[in-house]
């Protein structure tokens, strides 16, 4: 004799509705709720280290790795040096000892539902820049080699692409004087540098330069909505990292001397040609 | 019976969890890369704004973390690039028992991580100092230097970049204001700063040109090149001993590196022609 439906009927749908509710509540061990970041990773311009042979031979151990996983050899920032061969600012525009082209190798964390890239990387040299002088336009340099406006495109990056225990790199990068030389002496846009010590500075970001911010007749920053206002109607501050828009930023630093052609050292150390045309 | 089937339908409903802003662990081991922090090149205009705590309150109800935004997300450090000695002048490889007298001021190094284990850093940062590090030498420990201004390879410090952002008040005008502000981005996801302090205890100023641990370097341009990592350095083991590669991050391991360039140039001051650009003094 079976029960009326009526009667086991609530009883049921309670224990079914306390089941599944029951099945429902996720354990929280291992999740992170986070608040809502636009922007949650970091551009980082990266590069190559010496590593040794025993460093390299327990990279080996690891599965699909012959030597350790690290981006591809270029240019490294800081001293920037070649073996007797001197950098010089040349009377006949060309300097035969220039760099070849080379790359900036960069990565950033953030990707898409699909997993692909989201963020638009750009870069900027600036030239000597003294710090607290503005505007920073006055030290941007390069652009013949470098456009601001150039977002830094996927790279091959070998076994870099996914290094042992991290995230794929997603690795990109920019290609300075892919079909010429890079002549850091003699041509900053078609200008020579003066002789001497040269700081040059990159700054890199995963935001679009900023527009500036409007002032108040009062100086204080204008509000539109839940943002601050810009100023559209004026030039963006090419080499200034959006903070204010959530934009990450990194920064590398070159050093290189170059040296007077028509010096006596100049002399015995410059290998310079004519611009031919 | 409907009531039954609508609490239970609401209970259901209640826990759909919208999968924004949940990440899983369990991926690979080292999430976050290692970076070290420098200070963007901040419009003279909104470090004023970031330092001015009446416009902060105004926007503060508009905007999530008011003025914060223009504020440097970094304590004050050391640019990287070229370092020139005090006032601009040229630093000096000295006599034996002269010191540089520009040698650059004592600076302290930060860099961060994005690891979380809970609230806490998940990795340790290691940092080591290099002089003229070659990208393609065999041996890089052999260019660790300036031991006696930071030991090599060892644990930075952590620190709370908000620890400089305690508002004071005007003894005259009774108003707040900020002495100095830093605040962490708020887009990006948080990460803890470590602190790496060039220091020897024993002077205020690190002697570039006369003291890499007690040794001067050659007159000529030099490299610094700091390194930090987000695993203990590497350690090579031969026939069951295992031997310290300081200067070697260790890849196999998973770990992340960054570093940040220093170039300086010594003139020769024990060289009469050269002696005269220099200012050189006694060891106190």
């Amino acid at each position: 004799m079976s029960t009326p439906r009526a009667a086991r009927s609530p009883r049921r749908v309670a224990l079914l509705g306390f089941g599944l509710v029951g099945a429902c509540i996720i354990p929280d061990t291992n999740i992170q709720v986070q608040p809502n970041r636009t922007n949650p990773g970091t551009v980082r311009i990266v590069q190559a280290v010496a590593l040794t042979s025993e460093a390299n031979d327990a990279c080996a151990e690891a599965p699909g790795f012959q030597v350790c996983p690290i981006p591809p050899d270029t240019v490294v920032p800081g001293l920037i040096e070649v073996e007797n061969q001197a950098f010089c600012v040349c009377e006949g525009g060309r300097d035969a000892n220039a760099l070849g082209g080379f790359d900036i190798f960069v990565e950033d964390p953030d990707v898409d539902e699909d997993g692909e890239p989201r963020d638009t990387l750009l870069g900027a040299f600036l030239l000597d820049a003294v710090e607290g002088q503005e505007p920073l336009s006055q030290f941007l340099a390069y652009t013949n080699y470098f456009p601001t406006n150039r977002p830094a495109q996927p790279a091959v990056a070998g076994t870099y692409e996914q290094p042992i225990e991290r995230p794929p790199t997603n690795l990109r990068s920019w290609t300075l004087g892919a079909d010429t030389t890079v002549d850091l002496c003699n041509d900053n846009n078609g200008t020579p540098l003066s002789p001497g010590l040269h700081s040059l500075r990159l700054v890199v970001t995963d935001r679009p330069w900023p527009f500036p911010v409007e002032e108040e007749p009062d100086g204080r920053p204008s509000v539109d909505g839940d943002q601050f206002a810009r100023d559209e109607q004026q030039e963006p501050l090419v080499g200034l990292p959006d903070t204010v828009g959530g934009a990450s930023f990194d920064v590398v630093d070159f050093v290189f001397r170059c040296v007077d052609e028509t010096t006596e050292e100049g002399a015995n150390v410059c290998n310079c040609e004519e611009v031919s045309g | 019976m409907k009531r039954c089937i609508a609490t239970t339908l609401i209970l259901l409903a209640a826990c759909i969890v919208p999968d924004r802003g949940i990440s899983f662990e369990g991926g690979p081991e080292n999430e976050g890369a290692v970076r070290i922090l420098q200070r963007a090149p901040l419009p003279e205009q909104w470090e004023a704004w970031c330092l001015d705590r009446d416009a902060d309150i105004a926007v503060s109800e508009a905007i999530d973390g008011g003025t914060g935004v223009f504020c440097h997300s970094v304590e004050e450090t050391r640019s990287g690039g070229l370092i020139r000695g005090e006032g601009g002048e040229a630093m000096c490889v000295c006599p034996a028992g002269q010191r540089d007298l520009r040698a650059p001021e004592l600076w302290t190094i930060y860099a961060e991580d994005p690891d979380l284990e809970g609230d806490d850093p998940a990795d340790v940062l290691y940092g080591v100092l290099l002089l003229d590090p070659d990208p393609v030498s065999n041996e890089p420990s052999a260019a660790v230097a300036y031991e006696n201004y930071l030991e090599p390879c060892a644990p930075g410090r952590v620190v709370d970049p908000l620890s400089v952002t305690e508002p004071m008040r005007d003894m005259a005008s009774g108003a707040l204001f900020y002495p100095s502000r830093v605040e962490p981005p708020l887009a990006r996801n948080d990460a803890w700063q470590w602190a790496f302090r060039l220091d020897d205890a024993a002077s205020a100023r690190v002697d570039l040109c006369n003291d890499d641990n007690g040794s001067s370097v050659g007159p000529g341009l030099h490299n610094l090149q700091f390194m930090v990592t987000d695993r203990p350095f590497f350690r090579a083991v031969r026939d069951d001993v295992e031997r310290l590669q300081c200067g070697v991050p260790d890849v196999a391991a998973g770990a992340t590196y960054a570093v940040i360039n220093y170039v300086f140039e010594c003139v020769d001051g024990t060289n009469e022609a050269t002696a005269d650009q220099c200012d050189c003094g006694e060891v106190e």
